[in-house]
């Protein structure tokens, strides 16, 4: 532990600093609707030219740290995921926001966030280099399999109208096609917008399905319209009994997110939808699901930070930035003259070092700074709809065309949120089709490109061996929901027949 | 009588004057360079570098202000500048697809021919690359292994199809009268991880031996290499002789009616910005080889691009 001496108060002082103005960006910008991660992190960007290498890596770090965790806030207080892949949060975040405790939910997104952060930190500190070199071996099958798992999580949402459900996953895996086909280089469903060729701009999408459409929504309601809570339904804390009742759902969030966040380009968006849908399949209560329950709304959380470890990994170990958000933490290493790659860990290693410490410190930070910010959030609750409705427009707006600076996108967000609102007001499933929309271009690419590969042979999505632990933990996840059902029925049957007996 | 003879004069003394005063007044305003990607990347970090730089050496003490406008695999950003007056206000910073093979799918709203070439700053280098621990060694064993397993080799590039690095992959291919297989990736992460995993065999892309990785080159493709001895004994195609190169540049360029004298007053303040201690502290940093080229030289890259392009496209059946 040599690196300690050469600590200084100084140093310590600048990087504290440093972690928390990461995270009160991070934390805001993620709360905000419309604004996020990306936005955030390019607005530290230049001011981080102007640091020390660690502090600024870690302001960097600690920003994203805080965005995964500001997203939920906005999910639970006004039911506007900050990002798509938030999205399951508001499922039961909102719920139990409206219904029973604000601050019961947030303090389960709060602990869950902070337990996912240290868990994700912890499995890059410690393995991060096998789990790299494990990561390698899956390639396209074992991602397609990925998912069509996410997709099955759909049922998992407790749809009341299954027909409904499969439209939506229908029209949402439509418009994950928009754009250029990687295979073919030809436009399609495009309209020869040039704006459309990259895909749907996912933050137009995230803010026209959840933030407009809810705002319509507010609008079409009473106005001045807003709840009330005793104080102590506002306190942000858990007793020691709810955080032991979704330790589980924790774990298995934070192990999932840890894991899938390696996987470039497919594990954040799976990652979320995955641990809720584990969650509900192995919760001892999972008809509480959708109704307000405190592991629906800790398991996404947990995994959603974890990812934040899990996607440094290869970065640190392999060189590889796996996200959009690693790349740009990525130009800070090189700005600072360090040259990302392999050779990283042996070359600098007092710099990993810090990094490491400074990232579970940016998870401890977020806990308290999270516990004081949303305080500040949870007043949205109590605020009349006359006054958020502004709010949450210019915020969106603003963060639609900050996201890529056009204006194609505004009317992209509205006609989406036209359409949301209609889709809500038929009972269809907005979650159903962003999940949709996001899993497509990995299903959809990984498939085509397996089937490339293979020239043709469909065998190569059952014959290889990580492919078949995929498919044997589909079966069993879909063998244990069915005999769940048929257990339940018989119950129900017995119940009958007994109540008939006695009568 | 009066005003008209004011008037003869003030035209005589604009006659005389115009030449210097034309160059004088530009820029007249700040300079707007456009980079048809988002903030954070390599290309932006060169732009706004070069930006910096280059705004000590523009006349009027003018700033040059960077845009980010991404989208449409950087067209947006182009046609945002080929849309702008002409007047040499406006310029963008770009990299080699966006202008010399995008507009040959006919679906852009500019073609080639609407830019003039201002400075070009440096080339990103890009090689035919196998795994480190992969059983062909060099060069020689490369063709011999694809020669006796025609269409088996796999090789990804991170853009896709029609993607700067396939189209170069297949003119080589067809210089050698070799057949690879084409596998698209979306992005360099995924494209590395499948190497490095073995689910292909080759890419087209940057190698990065020098930073200690697991992506080693065959053969370098464009006529630079990365600045590091362990690439010293990597041939490039030129070397070898092959009628199959590509150039992967960065630079500026304009609107094609920018008046000559102020492509030349931009030209020059980014030729002296190439020697700002900012901007070869970037060439440092990312391990690139610095390589300006003025008007003429880089307009005859383009040329030559779109030429060996359009070939090849029309070779794959891309376009017609």
């Amino acid at each position: 532990m040599d690196f300690l001496t050469n600590l200084d108060l100084i140093m310590l002082g600048s990087a504290a600093l440093s972690i928390m103005l990461g995270l009160f960006v991070g934390m805001l910008f993620g709360a905000l609707p419309g604004l996020g991660l990306i936005i955030g992190v390019t607005l530290l960007l230049p001011l981080s030219y102007a640091m020390s290498p660690v502090n600024s890596i870690l302001m960097l770090l600690a920003c994203y740290q805080g965005a995964e965790y500001g997203g939920s806030i906005s999910a639970i207080v006004l039911g506007i995921p900050g990002t798509a892949m938030a999205a399951p949060i508001v499922l039961d975040g909102r719920e139990m926001a409206k219904t029973e405790s604000p601050g019961k939910a947030l303090a389960y997104s709060l602990y869950g966030s902070t337990f996912g952060g240290i868990f994700g930190g912890l499995v890059l500190i410690f393995f991060a280099v096998p789990v790299a070199r494990f990561a390698l071996k899956l390639a396209d099958p074992e991602f397609f399999l990925l998912g069509v798992v996410g997709l099955l999580a759909v049922a998992t949402f407790g749809a009341k109208d299954f027909v409904k459900a499969v439209i939506s996953v229908a029209l949402g895996l439509l418009a994950g096609t928009v754009g250029l086909d990687l295979f073919t280089g030809s436009s399609r469903l495009t309209a020869d917008f040039f704006e459309l060729y990259e895909g749907l701009n996912l933050v137009a999408v995230a803010v026209g399905l959840f933030a407009f459409s809810e705002v319509f929504i507010m609008l079409s309601g009473r106005i001045n319209k807003a709840f009330t809570f005793e104080a102590h339904h506002m306190k942000i804390s858990l007793t020691f009994r709810e955080m032991l009742g979704a330790l589980k759902a924790m774990i298995s969030g934070s192990a999932i997110g840890s894991f899938m966040g390696v996987l470039p380009g497919v594990g954040s968006t799976v990652s979320c939808w995955l641990a809720y849908s584990t969650a509900k399949a192995t919760s001892s209560t999972p008809e509480k699901f959708g109704k307000g329950s405190g592991e629906g709304i800790a398991a996404p959380d947990a995994a959603n930070n974890a990812t934040v470890g899990g996607a440094l990994l290869p970065f640190l170990a392999l060189g590889i930035p796996g996200s959009a958000s690693i790349a740009i933490i990525a130009g800070a290493f090189i700005i600072a003259g360090i040259q990302p790659g392999p050779q990283m860990m042996r070359n600098n290693p007092e710099l990993i070092q810090t990094i490491f410490i400074g990232f579970m410190a940016t998870t401890v930070g977020m806990f308290f700074m999270g516990k004081a910010l949303t305080q500040v959030f949870v007043r949205a609750l109590v605020t009349p709809n006359s006054f958020l409705v502004p709010a949450i427009l210019i915020s969106s707006l603003i963060g639609i065309y900050s996201s890529k600076g056009q204006f194609f996108d505004l009317w992209v967000a509205l006609g989406l949120g036209i359409a949301a609102w209609i889709m809500r007001r038929l009972d269809y499933s907005i979650a159903a089709f962003v999940l949709a929309m996001v899993l497509t271009p990995i299903i959809e690419v990984s498939f085509r490109r397996a089937l490339v590969l293979s020239q043709g042979d469909y065998s190569i999505f059952y014959t290889r061996i990580y492919s078949q632990v995929i498919l044997v933990a589909i079966a069993v996840v879909l063998g244990f929901a069915v005999l769940k059902t048929v257990r339940r029925l018989r119950d129900a049957r017995l119940a009958a027949t007994t109540k008939e007996a006695v009568q | 009588m009066t005003i008209r003879l004011k008037t003869t004069l003030a035209a005589l003394a604009l006659a005389i004057g115009a030449a210097p005063l034309a160059a004088q007044d530009f820029p007249e305003k700040p300079i707007e360079m456009i980079v048809p990607y988002g903030a954070g990347g390599l290309t932006d970090a060169f732009a706004r570098a070069i930006a910096r730089a280059a705004e000590e050496h523009l006349p009027n003490q003018q700033r040059i202000v960077v845009v980010n406008k991404p989208g449409g695999g950087a067209t947006i950003g182009l046609t945002a500048a080929v849309n702008a007056d002409a007047d040499g206000h406006t310029v963008v910073f770009l990299t080699a697809s966006p202008l010399v093979i995008q507009p040959l799918y006919g679906k852009t709203q500019y073609a080639t021919e609407d830019f003039q070439a201002i400075s070009r700053f440096y080339d990103i280098p890009a090689s035919i690359n196998v795994r480190a621990d992969s059983e062909i060694a060099d060069y020689d064993q490369w063709i011999e292994w694809v020669k006796t397993h025609p269409g088996d080799f796999t090789y990804g590039t991170s853009g896709g199809t029609g993607s700067g690095g396939h189209i170069a992959t297949e003119e080589l291919a067809d210089e050698l009268g070799i057949e690879l297989r084409h596998i698209p990736f979306e992005g360099s992460a995924q494209l590395t991880t499948s190497l490095m995993g073995g689910q292909i065999m080759g890419t087209n892309q940057l190698p990065d031996v020098h930073r200690g990785g697991e992506i080693r080159p065959i053969v370098f493709v464009t006529p630079t290499k990365p600045a590091d001895p362990v690439y010293d004994a990597i041939p490039t195609t030129r070397e070898l002789g092959l009628d199959a190169e590509v150039i992967f540049f960065s630079g500026v360029v304009g609107h094609k009616d920018i008046p000559a004298d102020r492509v030349a007053i931009l030209d020059s303040a980014f030729e002296a910005a190439m020697g700002s201690a900012d901007v070869q502290d970037l060439f440092v940093k990312y391990q690139l080889t610095p390589a300006y080229a003025g008007p003429e030289a880089f307009g005859a890259i383009i040329d030559n691009a779109v030429a060996r392009n359009r070939k090849t496209m029309k070779r794959l059946g891309l376009i017609d």
